[in-house]
């Protein structure tokens, strides 16, 4: 499978954020997003799912205009953000469980990718925010989705559970999986391709003789 | 099982054990028992101020768990998850409503009969009341869901929505306690009936579309 983003673009409001980003990528191949803060990783991730509209361009799914295409995208699109996507009243357990019965799939108990297995029976409130960090990764397991989106996977890990991390999405792209990263440090892994977005002055500003 | 059976446990468990089905039904009780003890110093307690009084007081305590409909899914991201689940947002928000009703609304109808006595509704006219409530009540949740997604992302809007929530109340509150009240008199008004049951469907048939494509603005 094959994702195809042609010269999309994002403004927010009257400034533009990026434009003009062109990518192609196969299966089993990583796209690292990259740029310093403010430069629109996290939009560009949120464009890429269809959280955002594009100002220009498209985005094709072997050949297949899937912009506006809910279902594909709820299909093959998985998006893990800032947030964790957690629900802190429940157990680790209880929010497997959910995840499961959403997607009707299982989670491998056996193998346990993000090794959950130790705090299952807590709350997620009584977890720390590293092993909050790793709940939420063992949704990636779960869904068996073919794109993965995220931002940021590895805030609050330590070195193992980015190890964890790495042996996941490794496993993910051996599967056919492909992955989407926004990200500041490589995370010793050798991306296939490489977005780099730069900070843009907003077209007011470079209007305005003031400034 | 089905995928949305999931979420609608999840919703069910998540409500019931939250504050807000609590505090609603305690909200509920003491507006009547507050408006029906100072209407009584006056002694003109007819049955139209007390049928009045029992569906402004079920309005007010549903709006007050309608904020937390979206608002806690958008702040933590479930919300992200769930635009990307298999099932559509239409069935999600429809889900939401479902639970709304079954935890606000059907309490405090269970709490009906009970509330009626203070009030001085006789317990049979409390009965067919209850049975104009079970028609009225669903149209509250369904329309609120319009509130809480258009309320999304704003801290601190409790009164916002409930003041562009309120008055969409109207129609179900008029028509709700038209009935009510000529029931207490025993006199039976069907074309009012069919007017508050056609609301009540017209409001589970459009509004989960209309907070989705709201939800999805909100987004793009």
């Amino acid at each position: 499978m094959k994702l195809t983003g042609h010269s999309l673009s994002c403004k927010r409001g009257e400034s533009l954020i990026f434009s003009e980003i062109n990518f192609s990528i196969n299966s089993g191949s990583i796209c690292f997003v990259k740029g310093s803060n403010g430069s629109g990783k996290s939009t560009l991730i949120r464009l890429l799912v269809g959280f955002l509209k594009s100002e220009t361009g498209y985005i094709t799914l072997d050949d297949q205009d899937i912009t506006n295409d809910r279902e594909i995208r709820a299909e093959n699109f998985l998006y893990l953000g800032h947030e964790n996507v957690l629900k802190p009243q429940l157990t680790v357990i209880e929010q497997i469980l959910l995840w499961q019965g959403v997607s009707q799939n299982t989670y491998n108990f056996e193998s346990d990718p993000m090794k959950v297995h130790s705090i299952l029976k807590k709350k997620l409130y009584q977890c720390s925010e590293g092993q909050r960090r790793r709940v939420a990764l063992t949704r990636l397991s779960i869904e068996k989705k073919r794109f993965w989106f995220l931002d940021e996977p590895t805030v609050s890990l330590d070195d193992n559970n980015v190890q964890l991390f790495k042996e996941s999405l490794k496993d993910h792209c051996d599967n056919g999986g492909s992955a989407f990263i926004a990200t500041h440090d490589n995370i010793g892994i050798n991306p296939s391709f490489e977005i780099l977005l730069s900070m843009k002055k907003s077209s007011t500003e470079q209007n305005d003789p003031f400034i | 099982m089905k995928p949305f059976i999931y979420i609608l446990r999840h919703e069910m468990k998540f409500s019931t054990t939250s504050k807000s089905l609590f505090l609603s039904t305690c909200f509920f009780i003491i507006i009547i028992l507050t408006a029906s003890i100072s209407i009584s110093q006056f002694g003109v307690k007819t049955s139209a101020t007390s049928v009045a009084i029992l569906w402004i007081a079920l309005a007010l305590s549903a709006l007050l768990s309608v904020k937390v409909m979206f608002q806690t899914d958008y702040d933590d991201g479930t919300l992200d998850w769930l635009m990307l689940s298999p099932i559509s947002l239409e069935t999600i928000i429809m889900l939401k409503a479902i639970t709304h009703w079954l935890t606000t609304c059907l309490p405090m109808m269970v709490l009906t009969p009970l509330v009626c006595i203070p009030l001085g509704i006789a317990f049979d006219s409390a009965l067919w009341i209850l049975l104009v409530m079970l028609i009225g009540t669903p149209a509250i949740s369904f329309i609120s869901t319009i509130g809480a997604a258009l309320t999304l992302g704003e801290r601190g809007s409790h009164l916002l929505l409930s003041i562009f929530i309120l008055p969409t109340f109207l129609p179900i509150l008029v028509f709700g306690i038209k009935i009510s009240m000529l029931l207490t008199n025993s006199i039976y008004d069907s074309s009012a009936f069919l007017i508050l049951l056609a609301i009540s469907l017209v409001c589970i048939a459009i509004t989960p579309f209309i907070t989705s494509m709201i939800i999805k603005v909100h987004y793009t």
